[in-house]
Protein backbone atom coordinates (compact mmCIF):
# COMPACT_ATOMS: atom_id res chain seq x y z
CA UNK A 1 0.00 0.00 0.00
CA UNK A 2 1.19 3.68 -1.15
CA UNK A 3 1.08 6.66 1.72
CA UNK A 4 1.56 9.95 0.63
CA UNK A 5 3.39 12.32 3.12
CA UNK A 6 3.72 15.87 2.68
CA UNK A 7 7.71 16.61 2.02
CA UNK A 8 8.24 12.76 1.61
CA UNK A 9 8.44 10.15 -1.51
CA UNK A 10 5.57 7.64 -1.58
CA UNK A 11 7.13 4.24 -0.07
CA UNK A 12 5.29 1.56 0.68
CA UNK A 13 3.20 0.78 4.23
CA UNK A 14 2.66 -2.75 4.89
CA UNK A 15 -0.88 -3.45 5.47
CA UNK A 16 -0.88 -4.18 8.94
CA UNK A 17 0.39 -1.14 9.73
CA UNK A 18 -2.17 0.90 7.52
CA UNK A 19 -4.95 -0.03 9.23
CA UNK A 20 -3.80 1.43 12.53
CA UNK A 21 -5.14 4.01 13.92
CA UNK A 22 -3.56 7.78 13.34
CA UNK A 23 -1.90 9.11 16.23
CA UNK A 24 -3.87 11.96 17.77
CA UNK A 25 -2.30 15.19 17.15
CA UNK A 26 -0.94 17.36 20.08
CA UNK A 27 -1.91 20.17 18.20
CA UNK A 28 -4.70 21.98 18.21
CA UNK A 29 -6.94 22.30 14.88
CA UNK A 30 -7.52 25.72 14.00
CA UNK A 31 -11.21 24.58 13.39
CA UNK A 32 -11.44 24.19 16.96
CA UNK A 33 -9.26 27.16 18.26
CA UNK A 34 -12.02 29.50 16.00
CA UNK A 35 -15.05 27.84 18.16
CA UNK A 36 -13.36 28.69 21.56
CA UNK A 37 -12.59 32.34 20.25
CA UNK A 38 -16.31 32.53 19.08
CA UNK A 39 -17.84 31.14 22.20
CA UNK A 40 -15.93 33.72 24.23
CA UNK A 41 -17.51 36.37 22.04
CA UNK A 42 -20.57 35.02 22.93
CA UNK A 43 -20.63 34.72 26.63
CA UNK A 44 -19.57 38.83 27.03
CA UNK A 45 -22.06 39.50 24.34
CA UNK A 46 -24.77 37.93 25.82
CA UNK A 47 -23.59 39.00 29.45
CA UNK A 48 -23.80 42.88 28.25
CA UNK A 49 -26.96 42.37 26.64
CA UNK A 50 -28.66 40.83 29.58
CA UNK A 51 -27.24 43.33 31.90
CA UNK A 52 -28.94 45.75 29.31
CA UNK A 53 -32.26 44.72 29.05
CA UNK A 54 -32.58 43.73 32.36
CA UNK A 55 -31.41 47.15 33.46
CA UNK A 56 -28.18 46.73 34.98
CA UNK A 57 -27.19 43.95 37.32
CA UNK A 58 -29.97 43.30 39.80
CA UNK A 59 -30.26 39.86 41.55
CA UNK A 60 -32.41 38.35 38.46
CA UNK A 61 -29.72 39.55 35.73
CA UNK A 62 -27.02 38.47 37.58
CA UNK A 63 -29.10 34.83 37.95
CA UNK A 64 -29.50 34.82 34.20
CA UNK A 65 -25.86 36.06 33.30
CA UNK A 66 -24.68 33.16 35.45
CA UNK A 67 -27.08 30.41 33.84
CA UNK A 68 -26.01 31.52 30.64
CA UNK A 69 -22.49 31.71 31.08
CA UNK A 70 -22.32 28.35 32.50
CA UNK A 71 -24.84 26.94 29.44
CA UNK A 72 -22.68 28.22 27.11
CA UNK A 73 -19.51 26.61 29.11
CA UNK A 74 -21.14 23.03 28.73
CA UNK A 75 -22.29 22.98 25.13
CA UNK A 76 -18.68 24.13 24.27
CA UNK A 77 -17.02 21.40 26.50
CA UNK A 78 -19.21 19.33 24.35
CA UNK A 79 -18.26 20.70 21.43
CA UNK A 80 -14.56 20.97 21.65
CA UNK A 81 -14.07 18.27 23.77
CA UNK A 82 -10.33 17.67 24.46
CA UNK A 83 -8.14 18.65 27.48
CA UNK A 84 -7.02 22.17 28.13
CA UNK A 85 -10.45 23.50 26.19
CA UNK A 86 -11.93 25.06 29.67
CA UNK A 87 -8.32 26.44 30.88
CA UNK A 88 -7.36 28.17 27.12
CA UNK A 89 -11.49 29.53 27.02
CA UNK A 90 -11.02 31.18 30.57
CA UNK A 91 -7.49 32.46 29.64
CA UNK A 92 -8.34 33.98 26.62
CA UNK A 93 -11.72 35.28 28.08
CA UNK A 94 -9.06 36.57 30.90
CA UNK A 95 -6.77 38.11 28.56
CA UNK A 96 -9.42 40.12 26.75
CA UNK A 97 -10.76 41.27 29.58
CA UNK A 98 -7.25 42.53 30.59
CA UNK A 99 -6.60 44.14 27.36
CA UNK A 100 -10.35 45.77 26.34
CA UNK A 101 -11.21 46.74 30.48
CA UNK A 102 -8.11 46.71 32.46
CA UNK A 103 -10.03 44.13 35.15
CA UNK A 104 -7.83 40.58 35.36
CA UNK A 105 -4.50 41.91 35.63
CA UNK A 106 -4.92 39.80 38.80
CA UNK A 107 -7.80 38.08 38.17
CA UNK A 108 -6.36 36.48 35.58
CA UNK A 109 -3.95 33.78 37.81
CA UNK A 110 -7.23 33.30 39.63
CA UNK A 111 -8.84 31.95 36.55
CA UNK A 112 -6.46 29.82 35.56
CA UNK A 113 -5.60 28.15 38.77
CA UNK A 114 -9.33 27.44 38.90
CA UNK A 115 -9.80 25.78 35.63
CA UNK A 116 -6.80 23.79 36.15
CA UNK A 117 -8.60 22.91 39.38
CA UNK A 118 -11.55 21.89 36.78
CA UNK A 119 -9.54 20.14 34.36
CA UNK A 120 -8.47 17.81 37.20
CA UNK A 121 -11.79 17.58 38.22
CA UNK A 122 -12.93 16.63 35.08
CA UNK A 123 -10.04 14.36 34.27
CA UNK A 124 -10.62 12.35 37.36
CA UNK A 125 -14.80 12.00 36.74
CA UNK A 126 -13.95 10.40 33.42
CA UNK A 127 -12.64 12.67 31.19
CA UNK A 128 -14.18 15.05 28.59
CA UNK A 129 -16.09 12.33 27.03
CA UNK A 130 -18.26 11.67 29.99
CA UNK A 131 -21.27 14.48 30.77
CA UNK A 132 -21.05 14.13 34.07
CA UNK A 133 -17.43 14.82 34.13
CA UNK A 134 -18.07 18.46 32.34
CA UNK A 135 -20.82 18.97 34.60
CA UNK A 136 -18.53 18.33 37.31
CA UNK A 137 -15.94 20.20 36.19
CA UNK A 138 -17.77 23.61 34.74
CA UNK A 139 -19.57 23.53 38.88
CA UNK A 140 -16.19 23.03 40.43
CA UNK A 141 -14.67 25.90 37.85
CA UNK A 142 -17.81 27.86 39.22
CA UNK A 143 -17.27 27.56 42.74
CA UNK A 144 -13.41 27.93 42.91
CA UNK A 145 -13.17 31.08 40.89
CA UNK A 146 -15.88 32.94 42.43
CA UNK A 147 -14.28 31.72 46.06
CA UNK A 148 -10.62 33.07 44.88
CA UNK A 149 -12.41 35.97 43.32
CA UNK A 150 -13.98 37.37 46.99
CA UNK A 151 -10.36 36.63 47.85
CA UNK A 152 -9.19 38.93 46.02
CA UNK A 153 -11.71 41.70 46.59
CA UNK A 154 -11.19 41.10 50.36
CA UNK A 155 -7.37 42.00 49.25
CA UNK A 156 -8.52 45.55 47.70
CA UNK A 157 -11.60 46.11 50.40
CA UNK A 158 -9.34 44.64 53.65
CA UNK A 159 -9.41 48.05 55.03
CA UNK A 160 -13.90 48.22 55.11
CA UNK A 161 -14.27 44.17 55.12
CA UNK A 162 -17.89 44.76 55.47
CA UNK A 163 -18.35 45.94 51.79
CA UNK A 164 -17.69 42.26 50.91
CA UNK A 165 -21.32 40.89 52.62
CA UNK A 166 -23.02 42.60 50.12
CA UNK A 167 -20.54 41.10 47.34
CA UNK A 168 -20.86 37.60 48.81
CA UNK A 169 -24.78 37.97 48.71
CA UNK A 170 -24.90 38.62 45.03
CA UNK A 171 -21.84 35.91 43.99
CA UNK A 172 -24.33 33.84 45.89
CA UNK A 173 -27.00 34.83 43.88
CA UNK A 174 -24.91 34.15 40.83
CA UNK A 175 -23.79 30.73 41.68
CA UNK A 176 -27.34 29.24 42.03
CA UNK A 177 -27.72 30.88 38.55
CA UNK A 178 -24.44 29.17 37.64
CA UNK A 179 -26.33 25.76 39.07
CA UNK A 180 -29.45 26.67 36.95
CA UNK A 181 -27.25 26.96 34.25
CA UNK A 182 -25.60 23.58 34.24
CA UNK A 183 -29.31 22.13 33.77
CA UNK A 184 -30.12 24.26 30.81
CA UNK A 185 -26.87 23.61 29.17
CA UNK A 186 -27.37 19.64 29.35
CA UNK A 187 -30.89 20.27 27.66
CA UNK A 188 -29.61 22.27 25.10
CA UNK A 189 -26.70 19.50 24.46
CA UNK A 190 -29.49 17.26 24.12
CA UNK A 191 -31.44 19.53 21.59
CA UNK A 192 -28.05 20.10 19.59
CA UNK A 193 -27.14 16.34 19.96
CA UNK A 194 -30.48 15.58 18.26
CA UNK A 195 -30.05 18.75 15.31
CA UNK A 196 -26.61 17.09 14.83
CA UNK A 197 -24.81 20.30 15.41
CA UNK A 198 -22.98 18.67 18.62
CA UNK A 199 -21.57 14.93 17.77
CA UNK A 200 -20.43 13.73 21.06
CA UNK B 1 -15.56 50.82 24.96
CA UNK B 2 -14.10 52.51 21.94
CA UNK B 3 -11.59 49.50 21.90
CA UNK B 4 -14.21 47.29 21.27
CA UNK B 5 -16.91 49.24 19.00
CA UNK B 6 -15.78 52.55 17.18
CA UNK B 7 -13.84 52.17 14.29
CA UNK B 8 -11.41 55.38 14.93
CA UNK B 9 -12.45 58.42 16.31
CA UNK B 10 -9.22 60.00 18.60
CA UNK B 11 -10.44 63.73 19.53
CA UNK B 12 -7.65 65.67 18.30
CA UNK B 13 -4.88 66.38 20.49
CA UNK B 14 -5.64 63.18 22.73
CA UNK B 15 -2.16 62.42 24.64
CA UNK B 16 -3.04 58.76 25.26
CA UNK B 17 -4.11 57.99 21.27
CA UNK B 18 -0.30 59.25 20.64
CA UNK B 19 1.13 56.05 22.71
CA UNK B 20 1.44 52.93 21.95
CA UNK B 21 -1.30 50.17 22.86
CA UNK B 22 1.75 48.59 24.45
CA UNK B 23 2.40 51.19 27.01
CA UNK B 24 -1.37 51.88 27.67
CA UNK B 25 -1.06 47.78 28.38
CA UNK B 26 1.87 48.11 30.55
CA UNK B 27 0.39 51.27 32.52
CA UNK B 28 -2.71 49.12 33.44
CA UNK B 29 -0.81 46.25 34.77
CA UNK B 30 1.79 48.68 36.72
CA UNK B 31 -1.75 50.65 38.29
CA UNK B 32 -3.33 47.25 38.73
CA UNK B 33 -0.95 46.06 41.23
CA UNK B 34 0.08 49.38 42.66
CA UNK B 35 -3.46 49.84 43.90
CA UNK B 36 -3.22 45.90 45.24
CA UNK B 37 -0.74 46.61 47.17
CA UNK B 38 -0.69 50.29 47.83
CA UNK B 39 -2.78 50.71 51.19
CA UNK B 40 -1.70 54.45 52.40
CA UNK B 41 -4.65 56.94 51.13
CA UNK B 42 -1.06 59.47 50.87
CA UNK B 43 0.96 57.00 48.90
CA UNK B 44 -1.90 56.27 46.21
CA UNK B 45 -2.25 60.22 46.21
CA UNK B 46 0.28 60.81 43.42
CA UNK B 47 -0.46 57.79 41.39
CA UNK B 48 -4.25 58.79 41.55
CA UNK B 49 -3.56 62.52 40.45
CA UNK B 50 -1.06 61.50 37.43
CA UNK B 51 -3.42 58.53 36.52
CA UNK B 52 -6.48 61.73 36.40
CA UNK B 53 -4.46 63.63 34.26
CA UNK B 54 -3.97 61.01 32.08
CA UNK B 55 -7.38 59.97 31.62
CA UNK B 56 -8.66 63.55 31.03
CA UNK B 57 -5.88 64.16 28.14
CA UNK B 58 -7.73 61.83 26.14
CA UNK B 59 -10.47 64.62 25.58
CA UNK B 60 -13.34 62.17 26.42
CA UNK B 61 -14.70 64.25 29.25
CA UNK B 62 -18.28 63.32 28.66
CA UNK B 63 -17.50 59.72 28.59
CA UNK B 64 -15.24 60.28 31.92
CA UNK B 65 -17.81 61.47 33.48
CA UNK B 66 -20.27 58.95 32.62
CA UNK B 67 -18.03 56.37 34.16
CA UNK B 68 -17.25 58.25 37.09
CA UNK B 69 -20.89 58.56 38.03
CA UNK B 70 -21.67 54.79 37.55
CA UNK B 71 -18.49 54.43 40.08
CA UNK B 72 -19.77 56.90 42.79
CA UNK B 73 -23.49 55.30 42.41
CA UNK B 74 -22.15 51.42 43.10
CA UNK B 75 -20.39 53.11 45.78
CA UNK B 76 -22.54 54.82 46.99
CA UNK B 77 -25.28 51.52 47.50
CA UNK B 78 -22.46 49.85 49.20
CA UNK B 79 -22.21 52.41 51.61
CA UNK B 80 -25.86 52.87 52.31
CA UNK B 81 -26.07 48.79 52.79
CA UNK B 82 -22.64 48.98 55.19
CA UNK B 83 -24.77 51.79 57.22
CA UNK B 84 -28.20 49.45 57.50
CA UNK B 85 -25.50 46.98 58.41
CA UNK B 86 -24.28 48.93 61.28
CA UNK B 87 -27.55 49.73 62.23
CA UNK B 88 -28.17 46.46 62.72
CA UNK B 89 -25.11 44.84 64.05
CA UNK B 90 -22.53 47.78 65.21
CA UNK B 91 -19.16 45.22 65.68
CA UNK B 92 -19.68 43.94 62.26
CA UNK B 93 -18.79 47.43 59.97
CA UNK B 94 -16.48 49.77 61.41
CA UNK B 95 -17.49 53.18 60.44
CA UNK B 96 -14.42 54.90 59.58
CA UNK B 97 -13.81 57.33 57.03
CA UNK B 98 -10.10 56.52 55.94
CA UNK B 99 -11.35 52.40 55.76
CA UNK B 100 -13.59 53.76 53.32
CA UNK B 101 -11.42 56.32 51.23
CA UNK B 102 -8.53 53.48 50.52
CA UNK B 103 -10.94 50.98 48.49
CA UNK B 104 -12.47 54.31 46.61
CA UNK B 105 -9.10 55.55 45.83
CA UNK B 106 -8.02 52.17 44.31
CA UNK B 107 -11.16 51.92 42.06
CA UNK B 108 -10.82 55.34 40.96
CA UNK B 109 -6.90 54.58 39.78
CA UNK B 110 -7.87 51.61 38.11
CA UNK B 111 -10.79 53.10 36.20
CA UNK B 112 -7.93 56.12 35.24
CA UNK B 113 -5.81 54.07 33.15
CA UNK B 114 -8.59 51.92 31.96
CA UNK B 115 -10.43 54.71 30.27
CA UNK B 116 -6.78 56.23 28.86
CA UNK B 117 -6.99 52.85 27.51
CA UNK B 118 -10.40 52.19 26.32
CA UNK B 119 -11.15 55.62 24.50
CA UNK B 120 -8.07 55.76 22.52
CA UNK B 121 -7.33 52.67 20.86
CA UNK B 122 -8.51 50.48 18.19
CA UNK B 123 -9.26 46.71 17.30
CA UNK B 124 -6.36 46.48 15.02
CA UNK B 125 -3.92 47.86 17.19
CA UNK B 126 -5.25 45.93 19.95
CA UNK B 127 -4.58 42.88 17.44
CA UNK B 128 -1.43 43.92 16.15
CA UNK B 129 -0.35 44.34 20.09
CA UNK B 130 -1.12 40.66 20.21
CA UNK B 131 0.35 39.56 17.32
CA UNK B 132 3.83 41.56 18.51
CA UNK B 133 3.60 40.21 21.66
CA UNK B 134 4.69 36.82 19.74
CA UNK B 135 2.37 34.41 21.49
CA UNK B 136 1.55 31.46 20.29
CA UNK B 137 -1.28 30.31 17.66
CA UNK B 138 -2.84 28.52 20.51
CA UNK B 139 -3.80 32.06 22.48
CA UNK B 140 -3.26 34.26 19.41
CA UNK B 141 -6.28 32.78 17.41
CA UNK B 142 -8.74 32.59 19.78
CA UNK B 143 -8.14 35.63 21.37
CA UNK B 144 -8.26 37.39 17.65
CA UNK B 145 -11.58 35.59 17.09
CA UNK B 146 -12.82 37.17 19.94
CA UNK B 147 -12.18 40.70 19.86
CA UNK B 148 -13.14 41.02 16.43
CA UNK B 149 -15.99 39.08 16.73
CA UNK B 150 -17.27 41.18 19.80
CA UNK B 151 -19.06 43.99 17.74
CA UNK B 152 -20.33 40.84 15.10
CA UNK B 153 -22.43 39.82 17.67
CA UNK B 154 -23.53 42.67 19.45
CA UNK B 155 -25.42 43.10 15.90
CA UNK B 156 -26.26 40.32 16.11
CA UNK B 157 -27.96 40.57 19.47
CA UNK B 158 -29.27 43.92 18.01
CA UNK B 159 -30.81 42.29 14.79
CA UNK B 160 -32.46 39.24 17.03
CA UNK B 161 -33.79 42.00 19.53
CA UNK B 162 -35.08 44.31 16.34
CA UNK B 163 -37.01 40.51 14.91
CA UNK B 164 -38.44 39.96 18.28
CA UNK B 165 -39.99 43.86 18.36
CA UNK B 166 -41.13 43.02 14.87
CA UNK B 167 -43.52 39.45 16.02
CA UNK B 168 -44.71 41.68 18.69
CA UNK B 169 -42.60 40.34 21.89
CA UNK B 170 -40.45 43.08 22.77
CA UNK B 171 -38.04 42.36 25.32
CA UNK B 172 -38.09 44.79 28.22
CA UNK B 173 -36.72 44.86 31.52
CA UNK B 174 -40.27 44.14 32.45
CA UNK B 175 -40.85 41.36 29.89
CA UNK B 176 -37.75 39.78 31.65
CA UNK B 177 -38.82 40.21 34.98
CA UNK B 178 -42.39 38.75 34.38
CA UNK B 179 -41.25 35.84 31.86
CA UNK B 180 -37.61 35.66 32.65
CA UNK B 181 -36.78 32.02 31.02
CA UNK B 182 -39.37 32.86 27.79
CA UNK B 183 -37.21 36.10 27.70
CA UNK B 184 -33.62 34.63 27.64
CA UNK B 185 -34.82 31.49 25.38
CA UNK B 186 -36.17 33.93 22.38
CA UNK B 187 -32.94 36.09 22.87
CA UNK B 188 -29.93 33.02 24.00
CA UNK B 189 -31.40 30.01 21.44
CA UNK B 190 -30.67 32.28 17.92
CA UNK B 191 -27.59 33.75 18.81
CA UNK B 192 -25.93 30.30 20.29
CA UNK B 193 -27.03 29.05 16.65
CA UNK B 194 -25.78 31.92 14.93
CA UNK B 195 -22.28 31.54 16.87
CA UNK B 196 -22.19 27.84 15.94
CA UNK B 197 -22.86 28.80 12.10
CA UNK B 198 -20.42 31.22 12.34
CA UNK B 199 -17.60 29.10 14.01
CA UNK B 200 -17.78 26.68 11.09
CA UNK B 201 -18.14 29.59 8.24
CA UNK B 202 -14.83 31.15 9.77
CA UNK B 203 -13.41 27.78 10.76
CA UNK B 204 -13.41 26.90 6.81
CA UNK B 205 -12.03 30.17 6.06
CA UNK B 206 -8.98 29.94 8.26
CA UNK B 207 -8.35 26.44 7.23
CA UNK B 208 -8.54 27.28 3.30
CA UNK B 209 -6.39 30.57 3.82
CA UNK B 210 -3.60 28.40 6.42
CA UNK B 211 -4.08 30.55 9.33
CA UNK B 212 -2.09 29.29 11.73
CA UNK B 213 0.24 27.37 9.52
CA UNK B 214 2.89 29.96 8.73
CA UNK B 215 4.86 32.23 10.58
CA UNK B 216 5.76 34.41 7.68
CA UNK B 217 2.82 37.08 8.02
CA UNK B 218 4.15 40.12 7.92
CA UNK B 219 1.77 42.99 9.26
CA UNK B 220 0.67 46.26 6.52
CA UNK B 221 1.75 48.20 9.32
CA UNK B 222 4.60 48.02 11.99
CA UNK B 223 4.13 48.87 15.38
CA UNK B 224 7.40 50.35 17.12
CA UNK B 225 7.79 51.79 20.03
CA UNK B 226 8.68 55.64 20.46
CA UNK B 227 10.58 57.66 22.32
CA UNK B 228 7.74 59.45 23.80
CA UNK B 229 6.74 55.38 25.00
CA UNK B 230 9.93 54.72 26.63
CA UNK B 231 9.58 57.92 28.83
CA UNK B 232 5.66 57.35 29.99
CA UNK B 233 6.43 54.00 30.80
CA UNK B 234 9.84 55.42 32.70
CA UNK B 235 7.82 58.27 34.54
CA UNK B 236 5.45 55.29 35.64
CA UNK B 237 7.81 53.30 37.50
CA UNK B 238 9.64 56.27 38.44
CA UNK B 239 6.09 56.98 39.79
CA UNK B 240 5.26 53.52 41.39
CA UNK B 241 8.48 53.48 42.91
CA UNK B 242 8.28 56.83 44.96
CA UNK B 243 4.53 55.91 46.16
CA UNK B 244 6.29 52.42 47.32
CA UNK B 245 8.74 54.73 49.11
CA UNK B 246 5.54 57.13 51.09
CA UNK B 247 4.30 53.68 52.01
CA UNK B 248 7.48 52.44 53.43
CA UNK B 249 7.59 55.40 55.43
CA UNK B 250 4.01 56.62 56.67
CA UNK B 251 1.73 53.30 55.66
CA UNK B 252 4.25 50.06 55.94
CA UNK B 253 3.86 46.92 54.39
CA UNK B 254 1.78 45.39 56.70
CA UNK B 255 -0.77 45.39 53.28
CA UNK B 256 -3.56 46.37 56.10
CA UNK B 257 -3.63 42.37 57.67
CA UNK B 258 -3.31 43.57 61.11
Amino acid sequence: MYRMEPGNPPRIIPDDQASLPKRKSRHWPVRELIVIGIFAAVVKVASLVIALIGGGMNPLTLLAKNAVFTSLLVVLLHKVPRLGTLTLFIGVSAIVSLLLMGSGAILLPVSLVAALLSELVILLAGGYRRTIGIMMGVAVYDLSSKGLSLGLSWLVMREQSALLITISIMVAIGYIGALIGLGSGHLFVKELRHAGIVHQ
Amino acid sequence: MQASFISNTNPPGSFPATLDVRTKLFLCVLSSLSAIILSSPLALAPLLAVSALYALSSKNIKKILIAYVVIFLMLGVSTIFIVLLRLVCPELAAMEFRNFLTPFLRIILMLNVVLGLALSSRVQSLLMALKSLRLPSLIYIPTSVMIRFIPTFLNDAKQVLQALKIRGYPLTPRTMFMHPLHSLRVLFVPLVFRALRSSDDLAMAAELKGVGLSNSIVPYRQQTLQSRDLAVSAFAVLLATASFTIQAYHGGFSMGMH
